[in-house]
């Protein structure tokens, strides 16, 4: 029991003193414990960490467990610091997001399919950001590539593993009272050059009421 | 005629790319009539989204070549709706929306949705800080501790080879003095530690064709670093090469 506790605090001096999430194998390796025990003391620490409700927590993050701060705090810490305060993704960028993370591994293609628009430079952004990254190819003709998310995508969302993303709700279960009408959308002047012409269009469009 | 609900399309300007198309457009519509999706009429849909475009024209917002498409597409299916079909003839159907549309729009919805979902988590995880100061575990421990007899074998593959390299003495000195001292290759030693930190086992060497006195006295300067604990050697696990470095 002794030896148990002393070790318990040993992790929790490890996970101290670092930023960055610590992996299990490194914590077993440097207690010289097996991983099974970590998983076990470390899993105590968290549970202490929630019960004291305290200023901060200790999570299981992409895969290695870190100090963070406790969410009930996020608010007032992102007023207090906001040099420090990250960036939050536009909405654009979060549907395409959530839209790889879902369907990954999934094609430029697919996505646009999805979207309904073209989605090439808003995976270029996502992949500069290191949220998407290329993950193969496709074995159809062109051999496409598929993109999927990174670990800096579970860092961001603060996710352990991809599992835990909320389950997308199926829109069919939906009530029609479910639905937020966002009809009224801002905008802004765009860059890009859409030689869209309505001239252009053909005669057949242009004719109002075409069967009324 | 219906009304057409006044909208506005939201752009993406920094990344150069739409942030919202057709398909969201559609979804306002199909809001704006108050129905389920299953009800929608496919020609009020048809006429009212052409009906945006040309609002969004007296707008002067510029749609991309997707508005066209999905407009043509709609006309397309709402042709193909109204064509005569054998044994059924009605005069005023309205044809409902195609599965294939419904389909489409609801997978779109769903990932409305779940982008929501994400912007929450985005904007609660944004608060959530870490700490900044950094302890590495190393978690590779490819670089072991060195034992003496590593050590020892080292320095004897140099002196093995060193029996080839024997230089020409130019300064004929007595013997039992070396011109190269321990002192000297400790300071040597540190010198080189401080400037990068580590010193690759070949570099403790002043020439790259070491003799016998010059790694007697690199050895023996080795030990002392050690014991006096300025440095400790490790060697990498694969590699089995010889680093020394700062403690």
């Amino acid at each position: 029991m002794e030896e148990r506790n002393y070790t318990k605090g040993l992790l929790e001096a490890l996970l101290f003193l670092s930023s960055d999430p610590i992996k299990l194998s490194a914590l077993a390796k440097s207690c010289g414990i097996e991983k099974t025990e970590a998983r076990e003391l470390l899993d105590e620490l968290i549970l202490d960490y929630q019960e004291r409700e305290g200023g901060f927590l200790l999570r299981e993050i992409a895969g290695g467990y870190q100090f963070i701060t406790n969410q009930k705090y996020s608010e007032i810490l992102s007023h207090i610091f906001k040099d420090k305060k990250r960036e939050t993704l536009s909405r654009g960028t979060l549907d395409t997001l959530a839209i790889i993370a879902y369907k990954q591994p999934i094609t430029l293609t697919e996505l646009d399919e999805i979207r309904g628009v073209s989605s090439r430079a808003m995976v270029a952004s996502l992949m500069s950001k290191k949220l998407v990254k290329a993950v193969g190819q496709k074995e159809v003709p062109g051999r496409p590539t598929l993109y999927g998310t990174t670990n800096e995508f579970l860092l961001h969302f603060g996710l352990s593993k991809l599992t835990d993303l909320p389950t997308p709700v199926e829109v069919k279960e939906l009530k029609f009272e479910d639905f937020s009408p966002e009809s009224i959308i801002v905008t802004e002047e765009t860059e890009m050059n859409p030689d869209f012409d309505l001239d252009s269009l053909p005669e057949e469009l242009k004719v109002e009421n075409a069967n009324e | 005629m219906s009304q057409t609900p006044e909208f506005i399309v939201r752009w993406q300007n920094q990344d150069g790319g739409l942030t919202e198309g057709p398909l969201t457009v559609l979804w306002s519509l199909i809001d704006s009539y108050k129905v389920d999706i299953f009800e929608v009429s496919l020609s009020r849909i048809t006429s009212d989204f052409i009906q945006f475009l040309r609002t969004s024209q007296s707008l002067s917002i510029e749609l991309t070549s997707e508005f066209a498409v999905m407009a043509s597409h709609l006309v397309y299916l709402k042709s193909k709706a109204l064509l005569p079909d054998p044994g059924f003839e009605e005069e005023d159907y309205d044809p409902p929306l195609p599965r294939e549309l419904v389909d489409k729009l609801l997978e779109h919805k769903k990932f409305q949705i779940a982008g929501q979902r994400l912007a929450e988590l985005d904007r609660l995880t944004a608060g959530m800080f870490t700490r900044e100061t950094n302890q590495v575990l190393d978690e590779t421990e490819n670089w072991l501790d060195v034992s003496l007899v590593d050590l020892i074998s080292a320095f004897n593959s140099i002196l093995e080879q060193e029996s080839s390299n024997e230089a020409e003495e130019q300064i004929p000195i007595y013997e039992g003095v070396s011109q190269y001292s321990v002192e000297d290759k400790m300071a040597y030693l540190q010198n080189l530690l401080e400037k990068t930190g580590e010193i690759h086992f070949m570099d403790l060497f002043e020439n790259d064709k070491p003799e016998k006195k010059e790694i007697v006295a690199a050895f023996l300067a080795v030990l002392e670093v050690v014991k006096i604990r300025v440095c400790k050697v490790i060697q990498h696990a694969v590699f089995g090469e010889i680093k020394i470095v700062k403690v």
